[in-house]
Parts: structure tokens; C-alpha cells; sequence
């Protein structure tokens, strides 16, 4: 959990941050910015369901 | 100095004379885990906020600092919201609608810096978005700290630990400020632990919860510390993604009808099997084998203790983060 904040941390810190659409899409940058990171925090979520259903795979 | 020194003698001297009063009222639940269930004083909120509150006036009184009294106010309301739900058993909604309110407060006054640190790759700059991170961060603060209580001793030891490796970056990064208000959060923890560990002569209730765990977030807010103070918190998240991840809806702990942990005759707590009943830390924690209520409270502990290196850790890399 500890590595995935990190690696989030930088991806939203390096890529996320960054990015620029561009020309005539520029006034979406902060929508897609924020869409991408709720993505990125609902994978995050997605992995600890599969962590938790392989801890608790016999019931 | 005097903040802290107030508080944890506010904290530590006010709890008898509570626990007296809580008994006398006959304000008390049964400790499940015990031969006979015997009834522990509930709730000790109001000392914790007493100790929190005594130490942020005196913080106030010396430095001036207006933001002081905000989060205050946001701690106050969070005492209110869990006291309420301390006398009556209200739905799974009251308290993360209601601690939405109660950052107010830190909002209206806006003691705080709209960047987000990810260390140790940058920050970035989110002034519209950082009012949803202060709302977040102090509902999930008050939330998860109330439902790691659940041994004796848990909640109050776990943020004693949490509160100290937080102060320990906030020193590290030299926030003076947010590190007095951590120190008082930390010392009340500390003294209310004294009372609260095993076997628990009082326990925090919701009121009591929310109070340090909204602290705890004010204090990461002000300090500018989100993500070491989540990092700090990690096995307590994991416990409350477990709950909400297996119950799938918001419920009140109190309306659980399969019990997630069963207790024998010899006091070992196990893990009940019950594929019904919601998936929590302690159930992961008890997937060893059976163990004592004592066993359980150390395992979580240290648990607070790594996750508390890793906090260090992350506030080290901070000192390398480059700066906006």
C-alpha cells in the first residue's frame, strides 16, 4: 500500500501534473487531470478488494 | 511547553473523576471480551477534548495564532457529532455527513497551504480541489480512528504512536506550529492510554474517536503532512476498506448481526468463520490462530509502529522533495 502511495504520488506529481491537451481541448485539462486521478484511486481500491478476497479465499 | 504540560495533566487528572461520573449515571458498556462482560465507563470524549482544548487556548494565548482557535472548532464539533452518536444509536450516515460540517471551520478561516505534497517527487497546486482534501481528510481521519477501536486500548495506543511519528517529521521539517499541536495531540493521547489499556477503565466512544482522529487531520492540514499522516494511519485505513469492502454500504458497527469475532472460555479471541459477518484488522490478525485480547492489542500496536516508520520514512523523503 505504502509503495502504491508513493508510485501514485509520482505519477500524479510527473505525468499527471504536466499534462496539457492542447489546443482547442486545453480548457478540459482540469477535468481529464481530475477524471484520471479518481481512475487511478479506484485502481488503487480495485487491488486491495483482490488482495483482500485472496487473504480471505476460503470462505 | 505549558500547551503540552497543560494537556496531558488536564487529560490525566480530569479521566478519574469521569470514569466516577460516567459509573455513577450508570453511562457504561460491557467489555465483551472479558469473563462476564463487565461495564466500562463510556464515554471518555470529553476528557480528550478537554486536554486537546486547554492545550490549543494556552498554544493561542502565547502565539496568537487565530488558526489555532478554527481547528478547535472543527475538534469541538466532531466531539458533538460523536456524542450524539454516543447516546443514541444513530444510522451509518450520521457520522461522515456530519463531519462534513465540521470542517467548517479550518475552511472558513483557510488555515492552510493548497499544495499537495507527494514526496519525494513534487507537489501539486490544487486550490479548488484542496477544499474537498480538507473535507476527505477529516471525515477519513475521524472515521478510521473509530473503527480501529476495537480492543482495549487500540484507539488511544495506535494514535499515540500515529501522533508521535508525525511529530517526529514536523520536527524533521521544521513546521513548529502544526508540531505544538501534534505534541498536545500525542501527550492526551498518551495520558487517556494510561486509562484505556488493558483492562479498559474507560473507553473513548465515538465522541472520543472522532475528537483525536479529527485532530490528527487538522493537524496533517495545517502541517502541510497529508500523505506521511496517511501513511501513519495505513492499517487503520486497511481496516475500514475491509469493513466497508465486505458489508458493502455504510453501517453502524453497533447493527452488525454476524460477529466477526467469537471469544471462548479461556478468553482467546477467533476468527468467527462466518463468511456473513464483515471482514476487519482483527480478523486478519487472528487468521494466525486464536490469541488473547492483549495478544491482538500488541499486534496492532506494532503494527502502528511500522506503519509509523514508514511515516518517517515518507517525511524523509520529504526533506528531498523538490519545493514549488
Amino acid at each position: 500500500m505504502w509503495t502504491l502511495i508513493i508510485l501514485g504520488g509520482g505519477l500524479a506529481v510527473l505525468v499527471l501534473g504536466p499534462l496539457d491537451l492542447g489546443e482547442p481541448y486545453r480548457s478540459w485539462n482540469s477535468t481529464a487531470k481530475a477524471l484520471i486521478a479518481i481512475g487511478m484511486v479506484v485502481s488503487w481500491v480495485l487491488l486491495l478488494v483482490r488482495l483482500k478476497r485472496y487473504i480471505f479465499r476460503n470462505y | 511547553m505549558a500547551a503540552i504540560a497543560a494537556a496531558i495533566a488536564v487529560t490525566y487528572a480530569a479521566t478519574p473523576p469521569l470514569i466516577r461520573y460516567l459509573k455513577a449515571r450508570d453511562m457504561c458498556v460491557p467489555d465483551v471480551f472479558k469473563h462476564n462482560s463487565p461495564p466500562v465507563a463510556r464515554p471518555g470524549g470529553p476528557v480528550l477534548l478537554a486536554g486537546i482544548a486547554v492545550g490549543i487556548i494556552i498554544l493561542y494565548w502565547h502565539t496568537g495564532m487565530v488558526s489555532v482557535l478554527a481547528i478547535l472548532g472543527t475538534v469541538a464539533a466532531a466531539f458533538v457529532i460523536g456524542y450524539v452518536d454516543d447516546r443514541r444509536v444513530m444510522s451509518g450516515w450520521f457520522k461522515p455527513v456530519m463531519l462534513c460540517v465540521s470542517a467548517l471551520p479550518i475552511l472558513a478561516y483557510g488555515s492552510y497551504d493548497t499544495a499537495l505534497v507527494f514526496p519525494p517527487f513534487g507537489a501539486v497546486q490544487i486550490p479548488i480541489l484542496y477544499i474537498g482534501v480538507v473535507i476527505s481528510i477529516v471525515v477519513l481521519a475521524g472515521n478510521t480512528v473509530n473503527s480501529i477501536d476495537v480492543v482495549n486500548g487500540a484507539a488511544s495506543g495506535y494514535m499515540s504512536i500515529a501522533s508521535g511519528a508525525l511529530a517526529v517529521v514536523l520536527a524533521m521539517l521544521d513546521r513548529m506550529d502544526a508540531l505544538a499541536l501534534c505534541l498536545v495531540l500525542m501527550v492526551v493521547c498518551v495520558a487517556f492510554y494510561q486509562y484505556h489499556k488493558l483492562p479498559s477503565r474507560i473507553f473513548p466512544g465515538d465522541s472520543g474517536t472522532l475528537v483525536i482522529g479529527v485532530m490528527y487531520g487538522c493537524v496533517a492540514i495545517t502541517g502541510g503532512v497529508e500523505v506521511v499522516a496517511a501513511v501513519a494511519l495505513l492499517p487503520a485505513v486497511a481496516n475500514s476498506f475491509f469493513f466497508l469492502s465486505s458489508v458493502r454500504r455504510i453501517i453502524e458497527h453497533r447493527q452488525i448481526k454476524y460477529p466477526a469475532v467469537l471469544r471462548d472460555d479461556n478468553l482467546k479471541l477467533h476468527d468467527s468463520g462466518d463468511s456473513r459477518a464483515p471482514i476487519t484488522l482483527v480478523r486478519l490478525i487472528l487468521r494466525k490462530g486464536p490469541m488473547s485480547e492483549g495478544e491482538v492489542a500488541t499486534y496492532i500496536l506494532r503494527l502502528g509502529i511500522f506503519a509509523g516508520g514508514l511515516a518517517i520514512l515518507t517525511g524523509m523523503l520529504m526533506l528531498i522533495t523538490p519545493i514549488l
